[in-house]
This record gives structure tokens, sequence and C-alpha cells, in this order.
């Protein structure tokens, strides 16, 4: 069961990184040139339509998370200890509060990119800049504190 | 009644009050995921705890709280162009906190 809900964590965070990558991109990386690179072309979206989608996709990987957390507190975090392994257990903390912080924001970050507000680009920058790095963060400390500890 | 226009206040409340909850141990509630028991006090013999989710509870309630009242102050107060800096300040602030708070794990 722990293993499926891990797969599945994964497989949202994956999408949920696809989802919160492009829109920053597409925040930061805007052209108006005829002739557009690769690059450009990735960031030529419509940052909007990514937020319902990110919203949706981060509630759902932060539930899976904290579904998760018992069995890492008891199977994971034990033995890292044991093992004298402070700097994953502290990256992992920091995981822990970038995740919650980021999902505090969530009304925050609707609220700018959905409601017509004046002089609000620079809030909606920087709020999908922090969830992006968030995101990031997160997915990378997983990954690594998974492999540290092995599958299943 | 536009409850939308808290919603920037509820989220710098959030991250202030998550970054003072763990050094002031301010969790509502602790979670023993060796024995499945929620408890609002310390338990002995019974595994480690996860304070985590008591936070996370601790800072909706105050966040919520804050919000509410918010909501009994003019339109203009929620408005305020002061939020649209806090909202985005706010996290990069308390993350900050939260990983001089972490350093102990990396000496």
């Amino acid at each position: 069961m722990i293993t499926a809900l891990l797969i599945i964590h994964g497989l949202v965070a994956v999408t949920l990184l696809g989802a919160i990558t492009h829109q920053a991109a597409a925040l930061l990386w805007t052209s108006r040139s005829a002739r557009k690179s690769f690059v450009e072309k990735y960031g030529s979206v419509q940052p909007a339509s990514f937020t319902n989608a990110i919203i949706v996709l981060y509630i759902l990987a932060f539930v899976l998370g904290c579904f998760l957390y018992p069995p890492y507190r008891i199977d994971v975090r034990i033995v890292l200890e044991d093992l004298g392994l402070k700097t994953p257990t502290g990256i992992f903390e920091i995981k822990e509060h970038v995740a919650a912080l980021g999902l505090g924001l969530l009304p925050a970050y609707w609220y700018y990119w959905k409601e017509s507000l004046p002089d609000v680009q620079k809030t909606r920058t920087m709020l999908t800049v922090y969830l992006a790095l968030s995101v990031w963060y997160s997915f990378l400390v997983g990954h690594i504190l998974n492999n540290l500890r092995g599958f299943g | 009644m536009n409850i939308k226009r808290i919603y920037p206040v509820f989220a710098t409340a959030f991250c202030i009050f998550y970054a003072m909850a763990e050094p002031f141990k301010l969790q509502l509630f602790m979670y023993y995921p060796a024995v499945g028991k929620f408890s609002t006090e310390a338990l002995t013999g019974v595994g480690p705890p996860i304070n985590w989710y008591g936070w996370i509870a601790f800072a909706v309630l105050c966040a919520g709280v804050v919000s509410a009242l918010m909501l009994c102050f003019p339109k203009s107060w929620s408005e305020n162009k002061f939020w649209l800096t806090l909202s985005w300040v706010s996290p990069f602030m308390a993350t900050l906190v939260l990983i001089y708070l972490a350093r102990v794990w990396f000496v």
C-alpha cells in the first residue's frame, strides 16, 4: 500500500513539477520576436491557464505526502538517525517546511492569478517562483531520501 | 461579502504563524505514528512524535482567525497594496528563518 502511494505521490509530483516550471518559464522568458527558439516557444504559453491545475496537483501531492510521512518517521528517519546521517534528516526537515509554506500560499497565489487586479505582476511572479522552488526542492529531496533508504 | 479579498491576508498570516510554531513549540497536537494516536501532551514509551501536522493546524487556525478579523474591518484594509508585497515576502522570510533553525542538522 505504502509503495503504491509512494509511486502515485511521485507521479503527481512530476506532473506538478512540469506545470509549475512551465508557468514560471512563461513568466520569466517572454519574447516578442517572430522567430522563436525552443526555450522561447516553451515560455510562450498563457501562464494563467496553469493556475487551477497547479493548485489541485499541489494539494493532491501534499495530502499523499501527509499519508507517507508516518512510515517515513518510523521506517526511514530512525534508521538515518541511528546511522548518524544528520544531513539527510535536515534537508527533509526543510522539505516539510517549504511544502507547508507553499500550501499556505495557495489562496494568495489563486487570488493574484485569477482576480483582475492592477499592479500584480511582480506578486504573481514571486509567488510562482516560490512555489516552483518549493516543488523542485521537495521533489529532489524526496528522491534523494528514497535513494538513501531504498525502495519498498 | 467578498471573502476572496482576505486570501492574501491568510497566506501572509499562515507563513508568519508557521515560522513561529516550531521554535516556540506551538503545535496544536502531536501524532504518534507507532501507535496511531493523536495527543495534545507528550507521551512516553510510544515512539517518536510527529509535530508537523500540529504546526500546520496551528498556522491554519491562527491565520483563519486573523483573516476572519480582517473581514470585520473596512475593505480598504485588506485590499491595501501592503498585502501585495507582504504575501510574497513572508514565505521567503519564513523559509530563511526555518533554514536557520534547521542548521543544527548540518553541524
